[in-house]
């Protein structure tokens, strides 16, 4: 049973990370229409500030604080930049933009740095673990879940309780009707950019100290499409089915992992995303019921 | 107030509008009548900066506004309530009217407007918390063009308001709209129930196949069986 809850309190960390880098893929995609795969290195971008900021020595909180103010601001760059020149482009140019872009990101660290991966130190916290009524929990996981348990509420607040999260939700749900009531489109699109690079920067700061602090130049692919994953699972277009998406995929890929017999553990991946085809086929719509709205 | 100048809208190579000429003056109530697709939603998208023209000018106020943002000419008093009402069906009715005072600077008369509105469109008022999408047409409209008067237009275009709805609230949506103008409110409508509409307003202009086939008051238009001359595609001159 202590196994189980420990098992389930992993999951649910690497599942709220998931949720949070869900979130961060959605926003772009429900404002702008674009699945951008180029949020994966918004993630790079993060971790490798953070590694920056440890090589000069520089106190963890405050390699933290700049990895997620790094990753806002490529993505603030990337939609200046990449984006908005293909904005009245079809679906398909700015999907590839994504992907050039990240494939640039990826070769420049890989020039300027190193192709090999390095480490951030990471605090000692990280490795600590706390024992809640004799379960022994590790610490990164349980800050890890109130860490997006925090930026979750905040975005609830945001987008429930001001004008500007008003504005959002009608952008998110038509864009053309939201610019009839007088939202500003630039402004939309780049806060929509700005939430989802620091939401990056935030899932950087929590995959370092879960994986112990490595980063290389590609390291932001697993985690994109691990997002991704997560939005079609809750229903693409969907803000709280990303989140719900994000959370359900890392229980499953951490039961996976525990519960399967030894010698499959190894098709984890492979038999999550076949599970992914299986809802995408029952439930094209995902499960929290909601209609795509993919951009034509 | 609104003067629209040879204006030329294209989808790739379909030529939706061409040469389209229309004003409206300030304090007129001005009807767009035409069969379906001569182009009038195009030529409202075009004035509202939704659609690029391939050339044509629009001005509004005096001003030129061609090629301006969308939300720049909202925000300048030019309010569309599109076809198909185009309500936001996932926010509440008070949100989507909430959503619409938020341009102006004047919150609390902002405030003021928006209890005012739920209580001359009392369906509004009766469901401000539910989700727009679980109105009825009628209902919806009404939101629609409530939600425009929240921005406190100067102008107001107004594209098929009736589609679809049942005979009596059609009726409804008419004495809204007549209302409106006794108010004093400057308005552009585009409406299918061509007689009706034309003899409701100030003057109207015919379009057909893209382009003005005849313009002027009801008179002028040879009553209802002027129009459906202009309609079947008689040209009269
Ligand atoms: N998005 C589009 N792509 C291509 N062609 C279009 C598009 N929208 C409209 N058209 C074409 O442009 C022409 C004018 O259409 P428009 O919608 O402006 O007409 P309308 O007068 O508003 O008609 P209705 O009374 O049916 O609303 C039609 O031939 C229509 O098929
Ligand atoms: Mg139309």
């Amino acid at each position: 049973m202590n196994e189980f809850i420990q098992q389930m309190v992993n999951g649910l960390s690497l599942g709220s990370t998931y949720a949070l880098l869900a979130l961060g893929l959605a926003i772009v995609f429900t404002i702008f229409g674009l699945v951008n795969f180029a949020y994966g290195e918004l993630i790079t971008i993060g971790a490798y500030t953070m590694f920056a900021c440890s090589s000069l020595g520089l106190p963890w909180i405050v390699q933290a604080l700049a990895g997620i103010l790094a990753a806002a601001l490529a993505s603030i760059l990337m939609e200046l930049i990449a984006f908005r020149p293909v904005r009245h482009a079809d679906g398909t140019t700015m999907l590839i933009t994504s992907f050039g872009v990240a494939i640039a990101i990826q070769a420049v660290l890989t020039i300027v740095v190193s192709a090999r991966a390095r480490t951030v130190p990471q605090p000692s916290w990280t490795v600590a673990t706390l024992s809640v009524g004799g379960i022994t929990l590790p610490a990164y996981q349980v800050v890890t879940v109130l860490v997006t348990a925090i930026a979750l509420l905040a975005m609830v607040l945001i987008l429930k309780r001001t004008n500007f999260g008003l504005a959002m939700r009608g952008a998110a749900e038509n864009f053309q009707t939201a610019r009839l009531l007088g939202v500003r489109a630039n402004r939309m699109v780049a806060s929509a950019f700005l939430i989802s690079g620091l939401l990056a920067g935030i899932g950087a700061v929590l995959i370092l100290a879960r994986t112990g602090g490595a980063v290389e130049p590609t390291m932001g692919l697993a985690p994109v499409l691990k997002a991704f994953v997560a939005i079609v699972i809750g229903g693409i277009g969907s803000l709280s089915g990303a989140v719900v998406g994000g959370l359900v995929l890392g229980v499953a890929e951490v039961m996976l992992r525990a519960y399967l017999p030894g010698q499959v553990t190894g098709l984890t991946d492979g038999i999550l995303f076949a599970l992914v085809v299986i809802v995408i086929v029952a439930r094209p719509e995902g499960v929290m019921g909601l209609k795509a709205r993919l951009r034509t | 107030m609104l003067q629209i100048d040879s204006l030329h809208v294209s989808y790739g190579a379909i030529r939706a509008v061409r040469s389209v000429s229309l004003t409206v003056e300030e304090g007129e109530f001005v009807v767009l009548l035409g069969p379906n697709g001569a182009g009038k939603s195009s030529t409202l998208a075009a004035v509202m900066g939704l659609l690029k023209p391939s050339s044509g000018t629009v001005a509004f106020l005096g001003r030129e506004i061609t090629g301006q943002q969308t939300e720049a000419i909202v925000r300048s008093g030019l309010v569309l309530t599109p076809e198909g009402r185009r309500i936001l069906a996932t926010l509440t009715v008070r949100e989507n009217l909430l959503l619409a005072g938020a341009i102006r600077p004047d919150r609390k008369a902002m405030h003021a407007d928006l209890e005012r509105l739920l209580e001359r469109f009392p369906v509004l008022g009766r469901r401000t918390g539910s989700a727009a999408g679980t109105l009825s047409g009628g209902e919806a409209q009404q939101l629609a063009i409530a939600r425009s008067l929240m921005a406190r237009p100067k102008l107001l275009l107004l594209d098929e308001p009736t589609l679809g709805l049942a005979p009596m609230v059609v009726d409804q949506i008419f004495e809204i709209v007549a209302e409106l103008v006794a108010e004093g409110l400057t308005i552009l409508m585009v409406e299918q129930n061509a007689v009706r509409a034309i003899e409701a307003a100030d003057r109207g202009y015919v379009m057909r196949s893209g382009e003005i086939v005849a313009s002027g008051s009801a008179a002028d238009l040879g009553g209802a069986q002027g129009l459906v001359t202009s309609y079947l595609g008689v040209n009269r001159e």
